[in-house]
C-alpha cells in the first residue's frame, strides 16, 4: 500500500473495532496477509515490489488466504484495471479519488456491518 | 450593603439577565421554527405520500415497542400498530419481565406460538425467555425477557429486528394512521445522509380513543394536563422544529423515533444506566458520526403525531420531572466533552450548552433568582421599579413565547378545533408564569436533589455515591475485538 | 422608571398583537374549514362522475372557491388513475385553463409556487407539459428538481425516461426520486435501463440493474446475469435480487455459484433469489449457508429453503447441528 497516495488515517477506518495493519509494499502485505489472516484486504493496485493484481492472484492461490475479501483500489482513468482485478479474484473496488466516508462505508459493506 | 446583600444582588441580577437571554434565544428560535413550519406547510402539498406508500424501495422499519406491566392497553396499541399504513413494517413487542399479565393477554389476543428465532449478537441484553410468533399476524414477534429496565428491552428487540429502520416507541404511544409514512420522508428522500427523525408527542388525555387511535382531539379536561399541552406545544412545534432546522435536534423523543438499525448498533444501542437514554442516544450518535467526519442529518418532523398519556396527579407529575432531570444530567455529563467543543459543531455549541443552562441549571436561575429577588426587595435592598421589571419581563416574555407557540399551533396545524379550546391555552399562557412555572422549577430542583443523593432507577432509593460512568468510546454491550482489516 | 414602562408597553402589545392573531386567524379558519368541508362534500359527486365520465355535458360553471375546491378532487383523484379517467380529467382542466395556469404558476419566482405547480402538473397529467417538467429538472431548487421529476414519472411517457437518468446520474435529483418516478414509467423505460446497467459508475450500474428486476420481464434476464459476474460488489449483489424478482430460472445456475461469493451481501440476495426459483442444486448448496455461514446470509438462506423445500427444512431443523436459521425457519414452517 503506497503511503502517498491519500491522506487517510487508520483511525478514520478504525471505528468499531477495526485494526488496521499496515503494509508499505507489496511483498510486505503478502506477508501480513499470510501470518494475520485479516478479514478484509484493501490493496492498491500500484505497490512497489508486488503490484496489486499479482498479490491479488498469489492470495487467491494460497489455501490458507483464499478467503479474505479484497477491496482493490484503481486509477480513475484506468478503466481496464477494473477488470483486470475481478479476474485476478478481487470482490470489489473503489476508484481513486475517494473519500474516507466511501472507503468506511466499502468496508463496512463487504464485512457485513452497515 | 454588607458583602452578603451584594453577593445576593448580583445573584438577582445573573438571574435576571438569564431570563432576558432564555428569553431572547427562544424567541430565536420561534423564528426559526416558523420559518420551519411554513416550509413544511408548502412541502404538504407535493410530499409524495402516496407514491410512498406504494413504492416497492420505501425500506422496512421494524417497530419496536417496550412492555412493562402494560396488560391493560398493550392489545388496543399492537392492534394499531399492526395497522399502521406503512407498506413494510414489524411489531417486535419485548415484554421485559412483567409481573402482570401482558404476555397472557397478547398471547390470547394474537394466538401467539413460541418459536425459536435466530437473535443477532449486536448488543447485550438481559437473557431470553422465549420468542413467539403470531399465527393470524405475520408481521408480530413477541419476546419475552428478564426485567432489565427500558433500555435494555429496547437493545433486545434491536437484536431481533430485520428491516433497517428501527421505530422506537413507549407501549402506550399512540401513533397516527400516517405517522409512521410521515416520519419516514425525511429518510426516504435522502437515505444516506438522515439517520434519524423524531416526530410531535402531543397528549392524548381527554381525547377520544378507538382501538388504539385517537378519533377526536379534545383539550384534556385536567387542569394539570391542559398546562402540560402548553408545555409539549412548546417544546415540539418550537424548540424541536428549530433544533432540527440547525441539525443540532438534542432529542429524539423515545416515544417516536425512527432510526437508522445498525447505526444505533454500531454506537452499542441504549445506555442501561440512565432514564434519559432517549436524550444520550440522541448525543451519542451525533457525537459518534462528527467524530467520523460523516455527513448526516438529524431532523424533527412536525406532521407525524404520536399521542400520548401525560401525569394528572401532581406527584406523579412531579416523579416524572425529577425523573427527567436526571436523565439530562446523565445524558450531559457523559457526553461533557461535546460541551462548547467546535469539532461538534452546533450540537457542541448551541445544543448541548443550551441544555446545559437553560433546561439542566433552570431551576438555579429561574426559582433561585426569583426566591432571592423577591427576598431582597422584601428587605429593602432592591428598588421597586427593578422588583416589578424583574416581575414584568420575566413574566411577560414567558407569555410571549407560549403565545408564539399557540399562534404556530393555530396557523399550522389546528388541532384543537372546538370553542373555546385555544381561548383556554391562551388563559393557561397567561398564569402558567404565576405559580407552575415556579412549581415544575421546584420539582427540577428536587431532581439535582435527588442526583446529588444518587437515587437512581424509575423511583428506587439507592445508596451508590459517585461513580464515573463508564467510557462511552467503550459503548456498553458492545462486542470487543471487532475485524482485522489489512491495508 | 421610564425603561419599565417602554419594556412593559412593548410586551404588553406583542402579547396582544399574538393573541388577536391567534383570536383572528381561529375565527377565519374555522369558517374556512367549515366552507371547505361543505365544498368537498357537494363536489365530490360531480367530480366522480366527471371522471366516470357520467356526465353528458361541461358542468355548470364553477367561480372561485368551488372551482378550486373541485381542481383539487379532481387532482386527488387523478393520482389513482391512467387511462380514459385520466383523459377526462385532463380534458377538464384543458377546457378551463387550468393547465395553462398551472404552467405559468411553473415559472415563478418562488421556489415552493413552482414546486406545487410541477407537483400538481403530475396529478392533472397532461402529457403537453411534459418538456416544461423537463426543462425544471435543472431549476435551481432542490424541491422543484423533485418535484417536477415525480410526475414526470406519473406522466408516464417514455421521453421522459433519458431525462430521469441523467437528473438521477447526476444527482440533480436524489436516487431515490428517480427510481421511484422510472417505476411509475413503467416497463417502457427498461430498454434505456439497460443501457445503464454498463455504466461505469457501480451505483448507477446497480440501480439500473435493480429497476430492470421491478420491471422488466424473463426475457432481460439474460443481461442481468452478466452483472453477476461485475467487479462491483454493490452490483453483483443487485444483479442477484433482480433476478430473484424476475425468477429467472435460467439463472439458476449463475445464482448458485453466487453463493459461493465472498461478499456476503452478494450471497445474502443469492440465497433470497434462489428461495424462489428453487432446484435441487440450489437447495443442496443452500443447506451449509443456512447452517454456518455468517447471520445475514444464513438467514437468508434458511427463509430460502423453507420457501423451496419447507418439508426438508422440518426435517433438518431437528438435527443438532441445524443452527438458530433453519430452527427458526422450521419454526415458522410448522406456524
Amino acid at each position: 500500500m503506497t503511503r502517498t497516495c491519500w491522506s487517510w488515517s487508520p483511525s478514520a477506518s478504525s471505528g468499531r473495532g477495526y485494526t488496521v495493519l499496515q503494509a508499505h509494499d507489496g511483498e510486505e502485505a503478502w506477508e501480513l496477509a499470510r501470518d494475520a489472516r485479516p478479514d478484509l484486504a484493501v490493496l492498491d493496485v500500484l505497490m512497489p515490489k508486488l503490484d496489486g493484481f499479482e498479490l491479488t492472484r498469489r492470495i487467491r492461490a494460497d489455501e490458507a488466504t483464499r478467503r479474505i475479501p479484497i477491496i482493490l483500489l484503481t486509477a480513475r482513468a484506468q478503466d481496464a484495471d477494473v477488470q483486470q482485478g475481478f479476474d485476478a479474484g478481487a470482490d470489489d473496488y473503489l476508484r481513486k479519488p475517494f473519500s474516507p466516508q466511501e472507503l468506511r462505508a466499502r468496508v463496512q459493506a463487504i464485512l457485513g456491518r452497515r | 450593603m454588607s458583602q452578603l446583600e451584594s453577593l445576593l444582588v448580583l445573584y438577582s441580577k445573573a438571574a435576571f439577565v438569564y431570563y432576558v437571554a432564555f428569553n431572547a434565544i427562544y424567541l430565536l428560535l420561534m423564528v426559526l421554527a416558523w420559518l420551519q413550519m411554513r416550509d413544511e406547510i408548502r412541502r404538504r402539498t407535493y410530499l409524495g405520500l402516496d407514491e410512498a406508500f406504494r413504492s416497492p424501495l420505501t425500506p422496512g422499519i421494524s417497530v419496536l415497542v417496550p412492555a412493562y406491566n402494560e396488560a391493560a392497553v398493550i392489545v388496543p396499541s399492537v392492534r394499531a400498530l399492526l395497522a399502521l399504513r406503512y407498506p413494510r413494517h414489524e411489531v417486535i413487542v419485548a415484554n421485559d419481565g412483567s409481573t402482570d399479565a401482558t404476555i397472557e393477554v397478547l398471547t390470547d389476543a394474537f394466538d401467539l406460538v413460541a418459536v425459536p428465532l435466530a437473535v443477532r449478537d449486536t448488543v447485550a441484553s438481559a437473557p431470553f425467555r422465549a420468542t413467539y410468533l403470531s399465527r393470524h399476524h405475520p408481521n408480530l414477534i413477541v419476546l419475552d425477557k428478564e426485567n432489565g429496565g427500558r433500555s435494555d428491552a429496547l437493545n433486545a428487540a434491536l437484536r431481533l429486528a430485520r428491516y433497517p429502520y428501527v421505530c422506537v416507541i413507549d407501549a402506550d404511544s399512540l401513533l397516527e394512521e400516517d405517522a409512521l409514512l410521515k416520519a419516514a420522508m425525511p429518510i426516504l428522500d435522502a437515505p444516506d445522509l438522515l439517520v434519524a427523525t423524531g416526530g410531535t408527542i402531543r397528549i392524548a388525555n381527554g381525547c377520544r380513543v378507538d382501538h388504539g387511535r385517537v378519533v377526536d382531539a379534545r383539550l384534556p379536561r385536567s387542569r394539570l394536563a391542559k398546562m402540560q399541552v402548553l408545555e409539549y406545544l412548546r417544546a415540539f412545534l418550537q424548540a424541536r422544529a428549530a433544533w432540527s432546522r440547525l441539525n443540532a435536534l438534542g432529542l429524539i423523543s423515545g416515544a417516536f423515533g425512527v432510526f437508522h438499525r445498525s447505526l444505533v448498533e454500531q454506537v452499542g444501542g441504549y445506555w442501561t444506566d440512565t432514564v434519559g437514554e432517549d436524550f444520550e442516544l440522541t448525543l451519542r450518535l451525533h457525537r459518534y458520526l462528527r467524530d467520523r467526519d460523516e455527513p448526516y442529518r438529524i431532523a424533527f418532523v412536525s406532521d407525524p403525531v404520536c399521542w400520548t398519556e401525560v401525569p394528572e396527579s401532581f406527584a406523579t407529575l412531579a416523579r416524572q420531572r425529577r425523573r427527567w432531570q436526571r436523565g439530562a444530567w446523565e445524558g450531559l455529563h457523559r457526553h461533557r466533552r461535546m460541551l462548547l467543543n467546535p469539532h461538534y459543531g452546533a450540537v457542541g455549541l448551541l445544543a448541548v450548552p443550551y441544555f446545559l443552562i437553560f433546561e439542566f441549571l433552570s431551576p438555579v436561575f429561574a426559582l433561585g433568582g426569583l426566591v432571592v429577588t423577591v427576598a431582597l426587595f422584601c428587605l429593602g435592598v432592591l428598588s421597586a421599579s427593578y422588583f416589578i421589571g424583574f416581575i414584568v419581563v420575566s413574566v411577560g416574555l414567558a407569555i410571549l413565547l407560549s403565545l408564539a407557540a399557540l399562534s404556530i399551533e393555530e396557523l399550522g396545524y389546528q388541532r384543537y378545533r372546538r370553542r373555546g379550546e385555544m381561548a383556554q391555552l391562551v388563559l393557561y399562557a397567561v398564569i402558567e408564569g404565576f405559580g407552575y412555572h415556579q412549581i415544575h422549577n421546584f420539582w427540577r430542583l428536587m431532581g439535582c436533589v435527588d442526583l446529588v443523593r444518587g437515587t437512581t432507577g424509575w423511583g428506587a432509593q439507592q445508596r451508590r455515591g459517585f461513580e464515573a460512568p463508564p467510557d462511552p468510546e467503550l459503548a456498553p454491550g458492545a462486542r470487543s475485538g471487532g475485524d482485522r482489516v489489512l491495508g | 422608571m421610564s425603561w419599565l414602562v417602554l419594556v412593559g408597553v412593548t410586551l404588553t402589545l406583542a402579547n396582544a398583537t399574538l393573541v388577536a392573531l391567534i383570536a383572528v386567524r381561529r375565527w377565519r379558519g374555522l369558517r374556512h374549514h367549515r366552507r371547505y368541508d361543505a365544498l368537498i362534500a357537494r363536489l365530490r359527486r360531480p367530480a366522480v362522475e366527471l371522471i366516470d365520465g357520467d356526465v353528458p355535458g361541461d358542468l355548470p360553471p364553477l367561480q372561485g372557491d368551488e372551482a378550486r375546491v373541485f381542481a383539487q378532487l379532481l387532482a386527488r383523484y387523478g393520482r389513482q388513475f391512467r387511462g380514459a379517467p385520466q383523459e377526462r380529467i385532463v380534458g377538464y382542466f384543458e377546457a378551463h385553463g387550468l393547465v395553462d395556469e398551472e404552467l405559468r404558476r411553473l415559472e415563478s419566482h418562488r421556489a415552493w409556487r413552482r414546486a406545487a405547480a410541477a407537483f400538481t402538473l403530475g396529478d392533472i397529467g397532461a402529457h403537453r407539459t411534459m418538456a416544461a417538467l423537463v426543462r425544471h429538472l435543472g431549476d435551481r431548487s432542490a424541491d422543484v428538481r423533485a418535484a417536477a421529476c415525480r410526475s414526470l414519472g406519473r406522466l408516464g411517457t417514455v421521453e421522459a425516461v433519458e431525462p430521469i437518468i441523467a437528473a438521477g446520474v447526476h444527482g440533480d435529483v436524489p436516487r431515490p426520486i428517480a427510481k421511484l418516478a422510472l417505476l411509475d414509467i413503467g416497463p417502457a423505460a427498461v430498454d434505456q435501463l439497460l443501457v445503464q446497467a454498463d455504466h461505469e459508475e457501480p451505483l448507477v450500474r446497480a440501480a439500473a440493474v435493480q429497476l430492470v428486476g421491478l420491471l422488466g420481464e424473463a426475457a432481460d434476464a439474460a443481461a442481468l446475469r452478466r452483472r453477476l459476474a461485475d467487479p462491483a460488489a454493490e452490483v453483483r449483489t443487485a444483479a442477484a435480487a433482480a433476478l430473484g424478482r424476475l425468477g429467472a430460472r435460467q439463472a439458476h445456475d449463475d445464482l448458485v455459484a453466487a453463493l459461493a461469493d465472498r461478499v456476503p451481501a452478494v450471497r445474502t440476495a443469492a440465497a433470497e433469489a434462489l428461495g424462489g426459483i428453487g432446484g435441487r442444486q440450489a437447495v443442496d448448496a443452500l443447506l451449509p449457508i443456512a447452517r454456518t455461514d455468517e447471520f445475514v446470509p444464513a438467514h437468508a438462506a434458511a427463509e430460502a429453503l423453507a420457501r423451496a423445500d419447507p418439508d426438508l427444512v422440518l426435517r433438518v431443523a431437528a438435527e443438532p447441528d441445524a443452527g438458530p436459521h433453519l430452527r427458526e425457519a422450521a419454526g415458522r414452517v410448522a406456524l
